[in-house]
């Protein structure tokens, strides 16, 4: 039976239908201590004094600190892309000298319950001199810290990319397009906000951290060094995780906290986040202006591609470094040839909460802004929009096809991908000149309609590596232990495929353990669409071994040899017939030496690069300017489907939150930095109301030539063209090609559009 | 610093702990043991509880009895047979009816309609919501066990999840509907 391209549903589902799910808020510790934390309540502004007496003799309060409590700590690192020039713009664990964004952490309080934190936490008082706030990313750079750190200014790098000869390609133009855009504030806002329990073992030295996500080895290593722990010392334990998005699991002030105060109070401390704090401090993203300037023929192909782009990355830099503005940078180009590039990419710093990366980050902005691009060139030549992508399009025959440019340490190599044939299976699929007619004739009838489409280039498969190792217990069960980690998207099932289709044990037989630092040493987590490439591609390889070491064993106690053997639904036959031996008896054989293990390792130089096709058919009433979306189409080529149910499950999830970024999600603040949009009632995301049915048109066209299984990452093919291809599908609605130069489209900047001349 | 003249002392919110911790040791004399199923239960929290959030009331009671891991991520409870949000609800509101969590939705090991078609439908993705989206449903079903799709939806609309993007939870709520209405009545 095969197990790989089957929609089985989940192993992992069964706790959390019955209520049985162990999130962070459902971890408790005998006597722990509960801690909550003061946040700014200004933009920018130096602290002169905090006040705490008060707070302190509330009965129950046990600590309360400031930064001059934690001088010692340094502040939290860069996990990847950090620079030397952005490590004066890292943020301390307590603001020190500076408040530089409303919710920063100030001081914290830790109590016996926490209503007596909140209470106390609302008592402290911060006396802070308040600056004027930098709220404009495009404008002139200002003081980071004024007097504490001179001269340094809000633009910690700018990165510079390009290739081809960009002054040839303007020079032989028929053409100049240009354009400015602009994606919004928004971010992941997983449902379960961030939460952590820290407990410490006195008998065996350790202090635990549930409540860990995504990247948990990281942390631990992290932390250890923040708080002069030896190795060993410290372990991060995954419960259920209620979404991460990129957001969840990066480390932020609080877990070391939280691990802090357990050392120095010597009582279990937890600390779970409320959703205000949620919208206030965890990471932001996207909020970016890009500025393009493309030189075209007379076909509307590029020639070459200026781009000047800032990225507003908030109040400080956070662990992804230059991460956000260095993927933008280089997937801006897509799935076009384009043969000269230049870009910059001006990392700038303001008053609002710091940002990091949300699913399909500097994709989902780069690809509206390429697309819009396209649609203007299309509009300003009177092509149609479809045909200038087809001339663009990188041809199959072209691959691999080497951009010539890096990103996160790799050269960003397409390793595969059949792009034109993609585009013309979704005009197929959608009768697509049928389409536009009838939408010509019901616009005719006074009807706003539009059709809009925008292709996209992922990525998926960020090494280095991945390690598993692997288990057969006497009951010929398997057990598989992997340090990647799971934030509810499936891992367990997935993994469990794979190691299915190879040693025929089925998936209920298999338990897949992830997000332990103490049961595996090494593990690079849970982010970049990476886990079924690597951990997966681990997964077949240690299962491969698992199944040799098997019949090895077998030859030997059937008196035969291994080639006279065959497996299959976890037993190992005698080619003869005569002779059978389970997994589960070998492991009991081998119960003395070691059991029947194995390991695998899977190691990546280059990522894998899936590809695809987002289709917006959109109704806007005029009176309203509300947006309905009458039909909504992926195409993405995943290389190969592990489990289709679940990808289309990622890529219908993931047009949902791209749907709220275009449409509704926007962090706003006013003129002195304060944010408008803390709660639900102002941070707009998507009900079952807001989104379509998706349809999803999954291909397997182009398989991966870079692992053994052949895939590719199927995490964030389903947001990345929201924002283009509903930009699209609106401008054709209110027949205004290019009108939507701003994400998110909402119903008064719509308003303002229609009214446009 | 901050003058430290306005110190005008507020009450003194160590009753508040006191009564918190006086909460679960009721549940555990009073409610959990005469309950056969603690998962639907006749709510009637101490007159010192009443301010406290009927979530962290259910918290704190899950918490002592249950083996680990407790509690129930839940947000929606039904109470009196109507879905309402346990973290906007104050004890007091709740009190002397029946409140029934989802930890109850199961018939022994065989899951509810609802839960079985949510796992056949990957309904769920991380989990987080699924609870409330269960309690949610189950209780619109027993209201009205012949909504329409666009009734489904606008029940559903007053909860978020921020993975699936709806389509597989309105799929298995429609099809859950239709099981539970070719269940044989009483």
């Amino acid at each position: 039976m095969s197990y790989i391209g089957r929609s089985f549903r989940r192993i992992e589902d069964r706790p959390l239908l019955l209520g049985a799910g162990s999130f962070a808020a459902d971890c408790n510790a005998p006597d722990q201590l509960h801690m909550r934390v003061v946040r700014s309540p200004v933009a920018f502004g130096r602290i002169c004094g905090i006040e705490t007496a008060e707070a302190a003799a509330l009965e129950g309060v046990v600590a309360i600190w400031t930064i001059a409590d934690l001088d010692a700590l340094p502040p939290i690192d860069f996990r990847q892309m950090g620079l030397e020039a952005l490590a004066p713009y890292r943020q301390w664990v307590l603001a020190r000298d500076y408040v530089r964004y409303v919710g920063e952490p100030v001081v914290v309080v830790f109590a016996v319950d926490p209503y007596v934190a909140e209470d106390a936490a609302d008592l402290v008082f911060c006396d802070i001199e308040e600056h004027q706030p930098q709220l404009d990313a495009t404008a002139e750079p200002t003081a980071f810290m004024p007097d504490i750190h001179p001269g340094l200014l809000s633009e910690p790098a700018v990165l510079r990319r390009a290739y081809g000869d960009l002054d040839a390609a303007f020079a032989a133009a028929d053409h100049i397009v240009t354009l400015e855009v602009k994606i919004g504030r928004h971010t992941g806002v997983p449902l379960e906000t961030r939460g952590a329990l820290g407990v410490y073992d006195v008998a065996k030295d350790v202090l635990t951290l549930l409540g860990a996500a995504k990247v948990p080895h990281y942390n631990r290593d992290a932390i250890s060094r923040m708080l002069g722990l030896s190795p060993g010392r410290l372990q991060l334990s995954e419960g259920h995780v209620g979404g991460g998005f990129g957001v969840r699991g990066e480390l932020y002030p609080e877990d070391v906290l939280v691990c802090a105060a357990v050392l120095r109070l010597r009582r279990p401390v937890k600390w779970i986040e409320d959703r205000r704090e949620h919208l206030l401090a965890a990471n932001h993203s996207r909020d970016q202006v890009y500025r393009l300037r493309a030189a075209v023929d007379r076909k509307g192909f590029i020639l070459g591609l200026k781009a000047e782009f800032f990225t507003d990355q908030g109040a400080y830099v956070r662990t992804h470094g230059t991460t956000v503005t260095d993927l933008s940078a280089a997937m801006l180009p897509g799935p076009y040839i384009i043969p000269a590039y230049g870009v910059e990419g001006r990392i700038r710093l303001t008053n609002k909460t710091p940002a990091g990366t949300y699913r399909a980050p500097g994709r989902y902005e780069s690809t509206f802004a390429r697309e819009r691009l396209i649609d203007k060139i299309a509009g300003e030549l009177r092509l149609s929009p479809i045909d200038v992508r087809r001339v663009n399009l990188i041809a199959e025959e072209a691959m691999p096809f080497n951009r010539r440019i890096k990103t996160l340490g790799t050269e960003v190599v397409y390793d595969s991908g059949k792009y034109r044939d993609l585009l013309e299976r979704v005009l197929d699929h959608l009768d697509y000149d049928r389409l536009q007619a009838q939408l010509t004739e019901r616009r005719g009838r006074g009807e706003h309609v539009g059709l809009g489409l925008a292709l996209f280039v992922e990525k998926s498969g960020l090494g280095p590596q991945d390690l598993v190792r692997m288990t057969v217990d006497r009951s010929g069960a398997i057990e598989i232990v992997t340090g990647v980690a799971s934030v509810g998207q499936g891992v367990e099932t997935v993994l469990a495929q794979i190691c299915a289709e190879t040693t025929g044990i089925p998936i209920e037989r298999i338990s897949v353990v992830h997000g332990q630092t103490d049961r595996i040493e090494i593990g690079f987590g849970a982010f970049a669409s990476r886990v079924t490439v690597m951990a997966g591609s681990a997964v077949k390889i240690a299962a491969e071994a698992l199944c040799d070491r098997a019949m090895e064993v077998a030859a030997k106690l059937l008196q035969t040899t291994p080639d006279a053997l065959g497996l299959s639904h976890g037993m190992i036959h005698a080619v003869d017939g005569r002779a059978s031996l389970s997994l589960g008896e070998i492991a009991e054989h081998l119960g003395d030496s070691g059991g029947l293990t194995s390991e695998g390792r899977f190691v990546a130089n280059h990522m894998t690069y899936p590809y695809g096709i987002h289709v917006a058919q959109v109704r806007i009433d005029p009176l309203t300017c509300g947006i309905t979306i009458e039909r909504y189409l992926v195409g993405y080529d995943v290389g190969r489907a592990i489990n289709p149910m679940l990808i289309e499950g990622q890529i219908v999830g993931g047009v949902a939150q791209g749907i709220g970024g275009a449409l509704l999600e926007e962090f706003v603040y006013d003129e002195n930095g304060q944010p408008l949009a803390a709660s639900f009632a102002d941070y707009l995301m998507p009900t079952c109301r807001e989104v379509p049915e998706v349809e999803v048109l999954l291909r397997e066209d182009a398989r991966s030539p870079l692992n053994p299984l052949g895939v590719k990452g199927a995490g964030e093919g389903g947001i990345n063209a929201a924002g283009a291809a509903l930009a699209a599908a609106i401008d054709a609605a209110i027949q205004k090609p290019g009108a939507v130069d701003r994400l998110p489209i909402t119903s008064d900047r719509l308003h303002a559009m229609t009214r446009r001349p | 610093m901050a003058n430290a003249e306005s110190t005008t002392k507020r009450a003194p919110p160590h009753s508040r702990v006191a009564r918190y911790q006086n909460a679960v040791q009721l549940l555990k004399e009073r409610i959990l043991p005469s309950t056969a199923d603690i998962h639907d239960f006749a709510f009637n929290p101490p007159e010192e509880d009443k301010e406290l959030f009927t979530l962290d009331y259910l918290r704190s009671c899950m918490r002592i009895p249950l083996p680990p891991p407790p509690s129930p991520p839940a947000r929606v409870l039904l109470v009196d047979d109507k879905p309402v949000r346990s973290c906007l609800m104050f004890g007091v509101q709740a009190e002397g009816k029946l409140v029934r969590t989802v930890e109850g939705l199961a018939d022994g090991e065989t899951l509810h309609p609802l839960q079985q078609a949510f796992w056949e439908n990957h309904g769920l993705q991380c989990g987080f919501c699924t609870p409330g989206f269960l309690m949610l449903a189950a209780g619109a079903l027993e209201e009205n066990p012949d909504m329409s799709d666009d009734e489904i939806k606008d029940v559903l609309s007053s909860n978020l999840c921020r993975c699936t993007g709806y389509q597989n939870i309105i799929k298995a709520v429609r099809i859950a509907a239709r099981e539970l209405r070719a269940r044989p009545q009483g």
